[in-house]
């Protein structure tokens, strides 16, 4: 805004379109920003991230029925398969 | 175990879904309308709040089957007046600012008013809410389960596993390790995202 005193007057220009200075931060950035240095946030973020993780790949991380019965393998002497 | 925790998760969401469905547009309409509605939500809602979750899970149990999505049903209708009286609050502190005032007398309608000028308004606390309510789920699924009136074997289930592990905790120990850290786990990291969520949406809070 710029203000001008020459003549009788005083006047007033009025930028035609207001917009935010370059560094506003956009709606992302101010999350990321509130949310920096909040460990406990992250960490909980973590746990509730690896269960929901885990519930969705589990036929791929444990690719078994669980429900499954094999009562004959339970005579067979122990194995790393 | 991992099937456990897709079983958990599944009932903790269902029932956080089902409370939040309900409960926050009982809010919306009690905060909001106030009087004789306000009146008879509240006091429904305090009866709900009288029963003790573990006889209400037996009773639904006895009553309709030990299926799981009975399971969520219950816990759900437990939490309803939790997120109802949050959102009557929050209404009953917001409905009176300008901004409200502005868009009435702009002739925005009382669904308009309600729906799309006060609810964005109370959804930070909602939310909050939704994510510490997930973890008091996980124990309440996990206890249901543990005491027999929850997820029924052969579906595996937290609490079911801390069950029968118990009888061989004088031979090994390690067997209830699993199935409780998950639980502390689970309960530990709603509770600090909920936690978390609340410092960063209450502008109260922020810069703590």
């Amino acid at each position: 805004m710029m203000t001008s005193t020459e003549g009788h007057a005083a006047v007033t220009t009025v930028p035609s379109r207001l917009s935010l200075p370059a560094s506003s931060p956009t709606r992302l950035l101010a999350w990321r920003q509130r949310l920096r240095g909040r460990g406990a946030f992250w960490f909980g973020a973590g746990i509730v991230g690896v269960l929901v993780l885990a519930g969705l790949l589990a036929p791929v991380i444990a690719p078994f029925d669980p429900l499954a019965i094999h009562p004959k393998d339970g005579l067979k002497a122990p194995s790393w398969t | 175990m991992i099937y456990a925790a897709r079983t958990s998760l599944l009932v903790a969401l269902g029932s956080v879904a089902v409370s939040g469905s309900i409960g926050v547009p009982l809010g919306l309409l009690a905060g909001y309308f106030e009087g004789r509605l306000d009146g008879l939500i509240m006091r429904v809602l305090d009866a709900i709040l009288a029963f003790p979750v573990i006889l209400l899970a037996i009773l639904v149990v006895a009553s309709l089957g030990t299926r799981t999505i009975n399971l969520v049903l219950t816990i759900g209708f437990v939490f309803i007046p939790y997120f109802t009286r949050l959102v009557r609050g929050n209404v009953l502190a917001v409905k009176h600012r300008e901004f409200v005032e502005a868009s009435r007398s702009c002739g925005a309608g009382t669904a308009y008013l309600i729906f799309r000028v006060v609810f964005p308004n109370v959804l930070s606390p909602v939310v909050v809410q939704a994510s510490l309510t997930m973890s008091l789920a996980v124990l309440i699924e996990a206890s249901l389960s543990f005491v027999g009136v929850g997820v029924q074997p052969p579906k595996p289930a937290w609490g079911s596993m801390l069950q029968a592990s118990q009888l061989y905790l004088p031979t090994a120990p390690w067997y209830v390790l699993a199935p409780g850290a998950c639980i502390f786990l689970s309960v530990l990291g709603f509770n600090l995202l909920g936690d978390g969520l609340r410092d960063v949406l209450d502008p109260g809070r922020r810069g703590r």
